[in-house]
């Protein structure tokens, strides 16, 4: 491959162009805009046609967000949210795989409380609400309560699937060849489950989220939740999409996150 | 006894295996009668024990709002509750009927619209470019953060908790359809075309059936999903059902029928998850003919 100071710099800057048109304007992405541009313009034309009563266009949400987003809660609700996640999302993480990971390893533990988390499973994290508002002594722990129960149930389940899931000529090879419990636990063990958890994370993520902001629109006092069911109740449309939209995006980044940290923790399964 | 079939019996015992069971009591008891199922019903009595302890004899703070255990069950399954709720009132099995009634309809709806659209994005290649982008856009919106919208947009109090029981369990329904029509090989298109098939025939007899595993776990995972959101949005906005119910007793602080609703939407939950698993069996026998 040629480097710029092998070849002129017009050659160069004439490549660059091409290959951005050839990475960035092909035709999916085209099609892609089109789309994009036709479902805001049939939403635009709904609105100005006066088929949508209540929903706004997306001129109007354009419009009325820089507003919305400058109060001075909106940062906070961001930040209160997020928090209420990550704290929940920790500790679900930390005790499924404190529980999850002795539960694969043994099968008369497994055999053991496996039932009684099946009982316990099947119930939503909503349906905990009433009783933990009750139970938890500030609304602050009922939300991380709740995150928390969303996410623990998809982590453990994952974890349990993914040590089961280990070919066990690995471990009969691994033992063959002299290993130890450590070597069996680090070098067998992590690598084979670590794929299902991730998962288990990305759809607990989800969850969460999804907890979090139901529990602030039924019992918070701040974050995006909260800030969405305060434009509902005060009837400002941009507001609730805005809220919407924000939720969204938090959600997006999050997952991300969790998979930016999967690729990082397992190099070996990129192509 | 013969000796060969006593062999048999002795090598089976050797490699760790049961002998078959001849009749139908030596199979409960070979199925049942295991330290597996012994463990697990201990656990669940532990488990009941240390609330029961923690309720009635040992009670730590915060733990009196937690009801006892065996006054719940009875008052469960007494004709006269002090709550009004119990297998014999009629509301009881009102607010059963009516989650139930939201949760198939919604699912029903998520699978109407939700099948045909994944297996749409599959088959045509210009159709997925330009829709694509649209669901992507839309899905990370939690379902229940549709709850204000739907409530302001649509009538009623039945529309909205529908609406945002389907947005949970619909782009889960696409993603997976889709995903379903994009892992069926590629050799199976062309041996379909090598034979003369028209589009329509390759999608019924091909993409369809190819797709069917997917679209059963999607369905699966959506019915989870369905009855999860179900409760946000009664908790929220509904006027029956379930999750009102339990708000209701919050309100009224009628702790035993938090828990009696809780166990309920549990139950009911799970049995939903295993009649889709049966019934996604039931039509895909093929496969497990695959696996042997």
């Amino acid at each position: 491959m040629k480097t710029l100071y092998q070849t002129n710099l017009f050659q160069y800057l004439r490549e660059l162009i091409e290959s951005f048109f050839r990475n960035i304007l092909n035709r999916a992405m085209l099609e892609g805009c089109l789309g994009l541009l036709i479902f805001f313009g049939t939403w635009q034309l709904a609105r100005s046609i006066g088929l949508l009563i209540v929903l706004p266009g997306p001129i109007e949400v354009i419009e009325g967000a820089p507003t919305v987003m400058a109060q001075s809660d909106y940062i906070l609700s961001w930040i209160n949210s997020a928090k209420r996640v990550f704290s929940g999302f920790v500790i679900a993480v930390i005790l499924a795989i404190g529980i999850g990971v002795p539960m694969g390893m043994s099968r008369k533990l497994k055999d053991f409380s496996f039932p009684i988390l099946e009982v316990i499973r099947p119930i939503p994290p909503l349906a905990w609400l009433p009783i933990s508002i009750l139970f938890w002594p500030s609304s602050e722990m009922t939300m991380m309560f709740l995150t928390f129960l969303g996410a623990f149930f998809p982590i453990l389940i994952n974890i349990l699937a993914g040590i089961d899931s280990i070919d066990v000529r690995y471990i009969q090879a691994a033992l063959s060849l002299g290993a130890d419990k450590k070597a069996l636990f680090w070098k067998i063990l992590v690598p084979g489950a670590l794929p299902s958890l991730f998962t288990g994370l990305t759809i607990a993520i989800a969850i969460t989220w999804e907890v979090v902001i139901a529990a602030e629109m039924a019992s918070g006092d701040n974050g995006l939740g909260f800030m969405t069911w305060k434009s509902y109740m005060s009837h400002s449309m941009v507001g609730i999409l805005v809220g919407m939209l924000s939720i969204g995006m938090a959600g997006l980044i999050s997952s991300q996150i969790v998979s930016i940290v999967g690729r990082k923790v397992m190099p070996w399964l990129k192509k | 006894m013969d000796k060969q079939s006593l062999y048999d019996t002795e090598l089976l015992k050797v490699a760790g295996w049961k002998p078959r069971a001849n009749n139908w009591y030596e199979w409960i008891i070979q199925k049942f009668f295991t330290w597996q199922v012994f463990r697990g019903l201990s656990g669940v009595a532990i488990f009941f024990l240390v609330w029961h302890f923690l309720t009635s004899l040992y009670i730590p703070p915060r733990f009196e709002f937690i009801p006892n255990p065996l006054y719940l069950f009875t008052q469960w399954i007494s004709p006269s509750p002090e709550n009004g709720i119990s297998i014999f009132s009629p509301v009881y099995y009102r607010h059963i009927f009516v989650s139930m009634a939201r949760v198939y309809a919604a699912f029903a709806l998520a699978t109407a619209l939700g099948v045909p659209l994944g297996l749409l994005l599959g088959w045509n290649k210009v159709f997925r470019n330009m829709v694509f982008p649209v669901v992507e856009l839309l899905r990370p919106i939690p379902p229940l953060a549709w709850v204000p919208l739907a409530v302001l947009m649509l009538y009623g109090i039945e529309m909205p908790v529908i609406f945002v029981t389907m947005m949970a369990g619909f782009f889960a329904t696409v993603l997976n359809s889709y995903l379903g029509v994009v892992s069926i090989d590629q050799t199976y298109f062309r041996a379909a075309a090598c034979l003369g098939f028209n589009r329509w025939k390759i999608f019924t007899k091909v993409i369809v059936p190819g797709a069917l595993p997917f679209i059963f776990t999607g369905l699966q995972i959506a019915m989870g999903v369905a009855w999860f959101s179900l409760v946000g949005g009664e908790i929220i906005a509904g006027k029956s059902g379930l999750g009102f119910l339990i708000f209701e007793a919050y309100q009224n602080i009628q702790l035993v029928n938090i828990f009696i609703a809780m166990i309920t939407l549990g139950s009911i939950g799970y049995l939903s998850s295993v009649l889709i698993r049966h019934l996604g069996n039931r039509l895909m026998i093929w496969q497990l003919k695959d696996r042997g």
